[in-house]
């Protein structure tokens, strides 16, 4: 092939005059449509003269000789490009380039061919350098530090395979993703949830205070857990959890109210009334919740506000206005607030139900649950 | 009828072994006065709320300086609609925390040992003796939280003792809402 034009052609009006002139339909590219045409570039094109100019006949054929997992070509010369078209793109791969169909070619009969395969997207990743999938790395972690079986926050953590990792874990020995039992340690089971998913439990397992141990207390007034308790002060119900206990939300809604964060789950070694005293000096919250946030659903129609109180330190994991499913994470239980101070049973998930979003309006949160329970505070009707 | 005493005699036994074992079973509930000095703090029982206290009436309780005073509408944190006051009286002998929120009854933390907490006929004093202590929570059950934490429970609230060098450290009261 032959350019057909002298040097003092080699201006942009006088190529285009060049070939439209032969009866050629004139296309121009930048400098890297050029060269990936398969020409020599030697200068920059517009209004600048050209030289040596012309078409490259070693590019007549690709050099690829094989393409790696993430579409590239394997070539002598890394420098080189393939004619054309990537013959390893759209998860092509083979090593005829001058066909012209192996760009979109799923043959695997190529010398050097590496075939991305296909992985599993939440359990693999695909490896580039093996061109395989390699399993994620799990993320049912088992608190290994101190062997409670339930979560605080830990700075080292231990895998299944037992690999150690540096990292956080707020609360669960599970993976946030995975809806957690952290009292069984069983990683697969969920809250319960309506037939039509748009109602859940707020923890897996559902047990009104007082704990088992406490079953015969647990019409004592000081620690019954119930809606109306304590002389009909309690307006909410206690639910018994281990600190760092999931919480899910019951209904479709949104973050709000007032998010108290601030309560740590170390007292330093003073009690509750201590430490509180301390903090109302330096102005902080001193209400015996603790840290709390609340939930506003719509339930026949109805607007709530549901409250959470005594959330762990770092339990509060969802900023105000943030749109949750039934079911979703939004929490983990804790001791903050006077859980340790009045004898409340332990520690526990204090939820209520305020009706319009009013404070002192409350609901009965036994109303909202999926389970039902029996009189000393245990649910009667199985998780499906 | 030797059987019979025999079961009866068992039957008691038990029944006092069960006791020994939660010592907040003797609890008497909806029976005890709660004085502050001289400001009645209102238990749940009564169904009183802070409202029937005036913010002059609890100034003129205690005979120390006030040290700080918040009086205000509550915010969000109550939901509105509520009064919030808490107040501080401080001196060389100790001081008093109280506090009044969202209608509820009013908590305190007391370390003054010249301001004496009433438990019906019981005076007790920040600094008393835990003898004392001893004799009085002995009758009424109580509660141990570590070595240095004490609690009783009156008409569903809390009084929590506070010992060190075997005399009280401090006295707080804290109602028993959530």
């Amino acid at each position: 092939m032959n350019n057909g034009y002298s040097q003092a052609d080699e201006t942009l009006d006088g190529i285009i005059d060049y070939y439209e002139g032969q009866g050629f339909d004139v296309t121009f590219y930048n400098a890297d449509q050029w060269e990936e045409q398969g020409f020599y570039y030697g200068g920059t094109l517009d209004g600048v003269t050209l030289t040596n100019g012309g078409y490259n006949p070693d590019k007549e054929k690709s050099t690829c000789t094989g393409c790696e997992c993430d579409g590239t070509c394997n070539k002598p010369n890394p420098n080189e490009k393939p004619q054309g078209h990537n013959p390893c793109e759209n998860g092509g791969c083979g090593t005829n380039v001058n066909d012209a169909d192996t760009s979109t070619s799923n043959t695997t009969d190529g010398a050097g061919c590496k075939k991305p395969p296909t992985c599993d997207s939440d359990t693999q990743t695909l490896n580039l350098s093996t061109c395989s999938c390699d399993d994620k790395p799990k993320k049912n972690w088992k608190l290994d530090k101190d062997n409670d079986g339930f979560g605080q926050q830990k700075s080292a953590i231990k895998s299944p395979g037992g690999d150690w990792v540096v990292g956080t874990v707020k609360g669960s020995d599970c993976d946030d993703t995975v809806h957690a039992d952290i009292n069984n340690n069983d990683c697969s089971k969920k809250p319960c949830k309506s037939a039509d998913g748009k109602k859940a439990n707020p923890l897996i397992n559902m047990k009104i205070l007082p704990t088992p141990g406490d079953i015969s207390a647990r019409n004592s007034k000081p620690v019954n857990g119930d809606f109306g308790g304590r002389g009909g002060n309690h307006n909410g119900v206690d639910l018994a959890a281990k600190p760092g206990t999931p919480i899910y939300a019951q209904y479709d809604g949104k973050i709000t109210g007032n998010i108290v964060t601030s309560w740590p789950d170390n007292m330093g070694g003073l009690s509750w009334n201590e430490f509180r005293d301390n903090r109302k000096d330096s102005s902080l919250d001193s209400n015996s919740g603790g840290n709390r946030f609340r939930l506003e659903v719509e339930v026949d129609g109805q607007m709530y506000h549901i409250q959470y109180m005594h959330i762990q330190e770092g339990g509060v994991i969802h900023s105000r206005n943030t749109e949750v499913k039934a079911g979703d994470l939004i929490g983990y239980t804790g001791a903050t607030g006077s859980v340790q101070a009045t004898g409340s049973g332990g520690p526990h998930l204090h939820i209520e139900y305020w009706i319009n979003g009013q404070y002192k309006n409350y609901a009965d949160p036994k109303n909202f649950f999926q389970s039902n329970f029996d009189e000393f505070g245990n649910t009667t009707n199985p998780c499906e | 009828m030797k059987t019979y005493i025999k079961i009866l005699i068992l039957s008691f036994t038990i029944s006092c072994q069960a006791q020994d074992k939660d010592q907040t079973d003797n609890l008497a509930y909806c029976n005890y006065d709660l004085y502050l000095g001289d400001l009645q703090i209102n238990t749940s029982c009564n169904k009183k709320t802070p409202t029937d206290y005036s913010i002059s009436e609890i100034k003129q309780s205690f005979n120390v300086p006030i040290t700080k005073e918040i009086s205000k509408v509550a915010d969000e944190n109550t939901g509105g609609n509520s009064t919030y006051w808490d107040f501080v009286f401080k001196d060389s002998s100790g001081k008093l925390s109280l506090e009044i929120y969202d209608s509820k009854l009013p908590e305190f933390y007391l370390t003054h040992s010249n301001i004496p907490v009433t438990i019906g006929s019981e005076v007790i004093k920040v600094g008393d003796s835990i003898s004392k202590l001893k004799s009085f929570l002995n009758t009424r059950g109580f509660k141990k939280q570590g070595n240095n934490t004490l609690f009783i429970f009156i008409d569903y609230n809390v009084v929590t003792f506070g010992i060190e060098n075997n005399s009280i450290k401090y006295i707080a009261f804290n109602g028993n809402y959530f």
